[in-house]
């Protein structure tokens, strides 16, 4: 697939990535008021920021503003060289509807269908298949089922329902919709990509999902001691370093056995200053970096490229948060994948 | 042209005089540290601690900025206090002062926020007459005035609740409305309403009156609020001023403190013992020797290649004619430790290639004035270029008669001195400017390979420098076709005999074309076609080595006609000079003027950096290539290490 000018976009868009010194200067003020005024000044979010009153504004929706921004990004890359044709390229609206469904079912578990209302980004439902609003109005699996009826999410959810029609375990459902996702990432890429791309997009899945079975197990192994069965179970089925290799880390006994093991493959960090969330953001970074730097191919330099532009919400994210909470500065660094 | 030679040092001692070695290695100032714990080590293990300045450093850093001084200099040796918990105790002294004029003045900024916001609603309410006191005081329903994320408008109608929203006007972001909802759910839809954040506006309780009513009373708010804020921010000013010294001298020692205490990660660490390592100038020997004398600790000495874990770096030794070129050089990557320091064969090349191109005598004075500014605003390095180009402009634009492009400005000069072969005119002479300009083009190839056959025998590599296509077999082939070439053409001798051919020609091709081969039978005794692929056969090395003569014959044409381009823009400049002078005759006498110093700042301007970019490019391709082994490790002193942000 000869896209070489989405490759040359998508390296010009990541060169205006957000750098060390620009979390440097966020991470340094005190307000959230101060940080929005500093957004406001960076080309990227101006036009996004202009009508917001910076000491007005209410975190969370910065949150979604910042957002929003990186779901623009990618509807301008993908629609430079009209990829938007491609099923590959809907990847990262499937992914946004990935993640709303199954915020959809903690929020449903929890009792709370108006408050996933008002978390659904406002922007999705306008570039969404899905009537994500409407999901609201459901207060049984059953009827989830029925909304989603007509769509791809159908079937993994359909899966997970017990045959006696009761309840079914919710968490099975957002590993069932973790694993549809990448299935369908890959389908679609074995069936419109070359083999080269292919094997791109298979890494990427592959170190996409070794570092969030990390995190998973990781979690699972030091707060609720879980064994490697367990963790298996809940874990996805892709692996960049093997499977078998990640098998190694769910049978360690302690969490800081897992740290070694991932410590010798490639996702080797050495900062103990940082969290694991960080230190696998980081190895996530130091992986896909390579792969924008260097892949010839649109495809896998944007789903490079937008692992890199989540990490980078995420980042935005913990530096609002830890603004309004006024926590240690060193406490917000050490959440950073820079 | 050699590297500054460098000596290895080992520093022993016990956990405990770790601070004090890194203080004593910070006081002699030029100490390169490698890790301590590299594989050559033997055993030793890097220290993994948290740096207890860090939080404390970022808490300071804070406060200047809010303090309005975290640009002032500090003196780290006026500060006296040493352990984190002395300044956490400093910190919290004047936070408390700041925090509660910080309080304030946050809740000043959004005092006049919401007032301004309420203003620029109740802007966007015009054209509602009806009284908003009376609206507020409904007795079942509750009403709210404010500004909901376009976005989100489209959600209101999932929600099963009693409410209604009313749009009054809209901008990219938002939409502006109120909403009414019975008193007895207030909170309710409130919560719903602040989940997706409506930004309420407040109108104040005692506005009475229509829309435009209540915006004449919000200005008279906001401004009492401005008056308010601006007595606050000289308060935090007075504040600033009172301890802005010591928090610059407290700052840069816990810099000093943590960069001190961070490069602990660099040492070795065996049960209680540490080992530090790294290189310093030879010359500096006796400053680190002085630094530790009547301390116990054990301080070694080696040659710089005793340690198979630790590259030497490298310093470029240069004068000071030579010495702003090291910025070009170390563009391309710096040499290795011992190897060969081209600096002063660049700043000859780069400025007299320079003066050729850009010959004129105005111009590159005013190049050479402007070295100034740029040496102090910008960089000394790129300020020293500027002014040794200049020089050279100056120099050759006195040869081709040319001041600020007028050519006949000189000619009297010439004629009283009884020179008659000067000015060189670009479009008089144009065959031997560009025959002058392949001469250049074949003399510093030549002179390239001659410094790799140099350089190559100093670090015993045969193949380079006998076989190799810029060794003695390349040179003999290349001078011999250039000789052949020159003498047929130009002098009309017939040099092209059998013997030539064979001996200076065939013979140092098969020469290169066997490089490998024969490299390796002259250091092993050994006949062998590759030295690292022993799967190698006959006609894949014939192949292999085929496109490779022709790349290197290639590249012998290309890069000599690749100097033609310094002939180019002798005429290019000499041209582009004669468009400003035509111009100029067109022009009232008011014009020509201005014409003239447009005309030569845009000259000077567009061509200045396009000759300068093109003669990077000669040097980095045609003669960097030809002998340059970059690799070299930078030097990094342990002073510019503290400086280091990320330390």
């Amino acid at each position: 697939m000869g896209f070489d000018a989405t490759v040359a976009k998508i390296r010009t868009v990541f060169g205006t990535a957000l750098t060390e010194a620009d979390y440097r200067e966020m991470t340094n003020r005190q307000s959230i008021a101060e940080l929005c005024d500093y957004l406001k000044g960076l080309k990227r979010f101006h036009d996004l920021l202009i009508d917001v009153e910076p000491s007005t504004i209410h975190r969370g929706y910065l949150e979604q503003l910042i957002k929003k921004e990186t779901f623009l990004t990618y509807r301008r890359l993908i629609k430079f060289q009209q990829l938007d044709r491609y099923e590959f390229f809907r990847f990262y609206i499937k992914k946004a509807e990935t993640f709303q469904l199954i915020n959809f079912l903690h929020m449903y578990e929890a009792g709370m269908n108006e408050e996933y209302l008002a978390s659904v980004p406002g922007y999705m439902t306008e570039y969404s298949k899905l009537d994500l609003l409407g999901l609201a109005s459901c207060h049984s699996f059953e009827e989830i089922l029925t909304h989603l009826k007509k769509t791809e999410y159908y079937k993994p959810l359909k899966r997970i329902m017990p045959k006696d029609g009761s309840e079914p375990e919710l968490a099975r459902g957002e590993r069932a919709l973790r694993v549809h996702y990448y299935k369908s990432v890959l389908d679609a890429a074995k069936k419109e990509l070359t083999e080269t791309e292919y094997k791109e997009i298979e890494r990427l899945v592959g170190t996409d999902a070794d570092l969030i079975n990390y995190t998973n197990a990781y979690r699972m192994k030091k707060y609720f001691a879980l064994d490697k069965d367990e963790i298996e179970k809940r874990s996805l089925p892709f692996s960049r370093i093997g499977i078998a290799k990640m098998r190694e880390v769910y049978a360690c006994d302690e969490a800081e056995d897992m740290e070694q093991i991932m410590d010798r493959s490639v996702y080797r960090n050495n900062d103990p200053e940082q969290t694991i969330e960080s230190r696998n953001a980081r190895a996530r970074i130091k992986a896909v970096r390579h792969m924008i730097e260097l892949t010839s191919s649109a495809a896998a330099a944007l789903f490079a490229f937008m692992m890199i532009c989540d990490i980078e919400t995420a980042n935005l994210t913990h530096i609002i948060e830890g603004i309004r909470y006024k926590a240690d500065l060193s406490e917000i660094e050490a959440q950073l994948a820079v | 042209m050699a590297t500054e030679k460098m000596e290895l040092v080992n520093i022993n001692g016990t956990l405990p005089q770790l601070d004090e070695a890194i203080a004593a290695l910070l006081e002699s100032g030029s100490f390169h540290m490698e890790e301590g714990f590299s594989r050559s080590s033997g055993g030793y293990k890097p220290l993994n601690e948290k740096n207890p300045y860090s939080p404390i450093l970022k808490k300071f850093s804070g406060l200047c900025i809010g303090l309005d001084c975290e640009h002032e200099k500090g003196d780290k040796s006026r500060c006296t206090l040493t352990t984190p918990e002395e300044f956490e105790e400093l910190y919290k002294k004047i936070y408390e002062h700041y925090s509660k004029l910080d309080t304030k003045r946050n809740e000043l900024d959004k005092h006049i926020a919401q007032r301004s916001e309420a203003s620029v609603q109740t802007a966007h309410l015009k054209g509602m007459e009806e009284d908003l006191s009376r609206l507020f005081k409904l007795e079942y329903i509750s009403v709210r005035f404010g500004r909901l994320p376009s976005d989100n408008v489209r959600k209101l109608e999932y929600f099963e609740r009693n409410f209604f929203f009313f749009e009054f006007d809209q901008d990219l972001t938002f939409t502006y409305g109120m909403y009414v909802c019975p008193k007895t759910e207030k909170e309710e839809i409130d919560e719903i309403f602040k989940t997706l954040f409506f930004e309420r506006t407040r109108i104040p309780d005692f506005v009475k009156g229509s829309a435009s009513q209540a915006h004449a009373e919000l200005q008279k708010e906001i401004e009492q609020g401005r008056k308010d804020l601006m007595l606050t921010e000289q308060q935090i000013s007075e504040l600033s001023d009172k301890y802005r010294a010591e928090l610059a001298d407290a700052c840069e020692k816990l810099r000093y403190l943590k960069g001190a205490f961070t490069l602990r990660r660099k040492a070795g660490t065996l049960k209680d013992k540490f080992l530090i390592k790294g290189f310093i100038p030879k010359k500096d020997k006796d400053k680190l020797e002085d630094a530790f004398r009547g301390r116990d600790m054990e301080v070694t000495f080696l040659p710089p290649d005793s340690d198979s874990g630790c590259k030497p770096p490298t310093i470029l030794k240069n004068g000071l004619l030579t010495r702003p070129f090291k910025m070009l050089v170390g563009m391309y990557g710096l040499p290795t430790y011992g190897g060969f320091d081209p600096t002063a064969f660049v700043a000859l090349t780069y400025s007299l290639l320079f003066g050729i191109m850009f010959g004129d005598l105005g111009q590159g004075f005013l190049i050479a004035l402007l070295s100034i500014p740029v040496a102090k605003k910008l960089s000394k390095d790129m300020g020293g270029i500027m002014l040794r180009c200049g020089i050279c402009s100056m120099i050759f634009g006195t040869l081709y008669g040319s001041v600020f492009g007028i050519e006949d400005l000189l000619d009297p000069v010439f004629e009283d001195a009884g020179i008659d072969f000067l000015p060189l005119r670009a479009f008089e002479s144009t065959n031997f400017i560009l025959f002058t300009a392949v001469g250049i083009g074949i003399f510093l190839i030549v002179v390239s390979m001659l410094i790799n056959i140099f350089t190559s025998f100093k670090r015993k590599d045969i193949e380079s420098a006998v076989f190799g296509a810029n060794g003695i077999c390349g040179l003999i082939f290349y001078g011999s076709i250039v000789f052949a070439v020159v003498s047929t053409m130009m002098l009309d001798m017939e040099v092209m005999s059998t013997a030539f051919v064979i001996f200076l020609i065939v013979i140092p091709a098969l020469c290169i074309f066997c490089r490998v081969p024969f490299a390796i039978f002259a250091k092993y005794r050994q006949w062998k076609l590759s030295e690292h692929d022993d799967k190698m056969t006959v006609g894949g090395f014939i192949v292999e080595n085929f496109f490779e003569m022709f790349e290197f014959v290639l590249s012998y044409i290309s890069n000599t006609m690749s100097f033609l381009r310094v002939g180019g823009f002798v005429m290019s400049h000499a041209g582009m000079m004669l468009v400003v002078m035509t111009l100029m005759e067109g022009m009232s006498k008011v014009g020509k003027p201005i014409v003239f110093v447009i005309g030569n700042l845009f000259v000077m301007a567009m061509e200045g950096m396009i000759v300068a970019i093109q003669i990077i490019r000669l040097e980095f391709y045609e003669i960097f290539s030809r002998f340059y082994l970059s690799g070299g490790k930078e030097y990094v002193p342990i002073t510019s290490e503290l400086l280091k942000d990320d330390i």
